[in-house]
């Protein structure tokens, strides 16, 4: 972890995001030309991928890396990021209540 | 007569990472520079806005204000890809799209299929009998519904909403979409736009910051309508060319076309800026991210094909006091190493040891390489043309941060 912020929000709880990047195993549906994430495995606890909110690409040189904002089905936040050229997966945000 | 829409979206930056994150909605959220360094608020949403929170506020500052924000990292290459999907939405209405920044675009609504209607009515040449001259008004009020669709389809693309605005001109456009937001829509003719405007402060005209309004209150110039009734000749004389625009702006008069996004809009300047993680008062690491930005502007004019002779160095020091300082070159560039030298020489003449909180540097005077008349440094220095070449080729192929130059690792 390379660093957190947490925020108050509730008086019995709070939001924490995290900046992170923990490799990660994806189970990922390809359809209609798109990449579309499942559900992922991260410190042997399997999320499974409610929603894909968001995706946008990232050129480094003439790599591409592909981010997705997703919502887990127990509601908490992640974005993940896929490396085409090294063609490895990692996690690089979380956002969950403490 | 010419109908503009002028699209700008709803606290854009953090309505992005709300659609992304939901749960952030409905809560004080801002969007921020590094959350490591001490960055500045760059997009806030409506519920952090009550707060007082604003775009430019420091990080430190928008929390003391609301303790209860959620800052959030901005992430450019998430909002540059939802810009790029709204911008497709625009196109489908017109091709005369404007893109004027990532979240805001101009549109010459006049080749709308419904608003071509319009037009062939005021010209009495087939909507309806008796169909006569129509009054501005007429084809502004066609451009509302088009407007909503616009707004519509904008939503069901994106999940996010914008507010617009329409006038005669690109200036009239701009400042109608501030009189509502969010999700407002505002038509006003020239008539209209005086009628609202000018009781109203001088600092409300977009364009004019709080120097300027200092000076032209010593002038004795406090609202709009006075702006606009001050004779052009003085306002010359204290201001230049500014003095011109800004009674124009007053006057709600500008002949300034939409630039459709295919012709490109031509860059006037290219620069970097950084807040320092703490005040920095030692040359060396001054010099350091000086280096650093230089290097970052020179690959990118390289990048885009432009050459330029105005070097500007600014600098902001631990008071928010802000200096920009620039320095004409004999011959164009796009070197980091020129850019580098002359910004140094910059800051060693304007800076006076004080503590520093940001660093930018930019070069303006910009001209696309192929136009360029004058011979550019390069082409009496073939060695270091090649060898910027070859670090370009390496950073092409594994991204900028393949090579860094050892100088800008303090």
């Amino acid at each position: 972890m390379l660093h957190a912020h947490t925020f108050p929000k509730e008086q019995d709880g709070y939001f924490m995001i995290e900046s992170i990047h923990d490799p990660i195993e994806v189970i990922t549906m390809f359809t209609a030309g798109r990449m579309k994430p499942i559900r992922f495995r991260w410190k042997s606890k399997t999320v499974k991928i409610a929603k894909v909110t968001g995706d946008w690409v990232r050129h480094e040189g003439q790599n591409k890396i592909h981010y997705f904002a997703l919502l887990a089905d127990n509601a908490d936040y992640y974005e993940i990021r896929y490396d085409s050229r090294e063609m490895t997966w990692q996690l690089t945000r979380v956002w969950m209540e403490g | 007569m010419r109908v503009v829409a002028h699209v700008d979206m709803d606290a854009f930056f953090a309505s992005v990472e709300e659609k992304m994150n939901p749960r952030l909605a409905g809560h004080p959220l801002a969007v921020g520079g590094d959350l490591k360094r001490r960055g500045v608020v760059s997009s806030a949403n409506y519920e952090a806005r009550k707060f007082g929170v604003r775009a430019g506020m420091p990080n430190g500052e928008a929390l003391r204000l609301c303790p209860d924000l959620t800052l959030v990292e901005g992430n450019p290459q998430k909002y540059v890809h939802v810009s790029l999907q709204i911008l497709e939405v625009l196109k489908d209405f017109t091709p005369f799209v404007e893109p004027f920044s990532i979240d805001e675009a101009f549109l010459d609504l006049a080749g709308a299929p419904r608003l071509m209607e319009a037009k062939i009515g005021a010209k009495g040449a087939g909507v309806g009998a008796g169909a006569g001259p129509r009054a501005p008004g007429d084809l502004l009020a066609a451009a509302i519904p088009i407007a909503r669709s616009i707004q519509r389809a904008i939503h069901r693309r994106t999940d996010l909403t914008a507010t617009i605005g329409i006038g005669p001109n690109k200036y009239i456009a701009k400042m109608a979409s501030g009189v509502e937001k969010p999700r407002g829509l505002t038509a006003l003719t020239q008539e209209d736009y005086r009628r609202h405007f000018w009781p109203l402060n001088v600092k409300e005209l977009w364009g004019i910051g709080e120097k300027t309004r200092i000076a032209l209150e010593k002038l004795g110039i406090a609202t709009i309508g006075q702006l606009a009734h001050f004779p052009k000749e003085f306002l010359t004389y204290h201001f230049g060319l500014n003095g011109d625009r800004m009674r124009d702006a007053a006057l709600g008069e500008d002949d300034g076309e939409v630039v459709p996004y295919y012709k490109g809009v031509p860059v006037k300047s290219m620069g970097h800026e950084f807040t320092l993680d703490r005040d920095v008062d030692s040359r060396e690491r001054i010099g350091a991210h000086l280096l650093r930005l230089s290097d970052q502007v020179g690959r990118r004019m390289r990048q885009d094909g432009y050459l330029g002779r105005i070097v500007s160095v600014k600098l902001r020091d631990s008071k928010f006091r802000t200096t920009i300082r620039q320095r004409a070159l004999p011959y164009l560039m796009n070197d980091e190493s020129l850019i580098f030298k002359t910004s140094s020489a910059l800051l060693d003449e304007n800076w006076d040891g004080r503590p520093l909180r940001l660093i930018g540097v930019s070069v303006s005077g910009l001209i696309a390489s192929g136009n360029a008349e004058q011979p550019s440094l390069f082409d009496t220095d073939e060695r270091r043309r090649k060898m910027i070449e070859a670090v370009d080729s390496l950073r092409d192929r594994f991204g900028d941060a393949a090579l860094v130059r050892a100088g800008a690792i303090k």
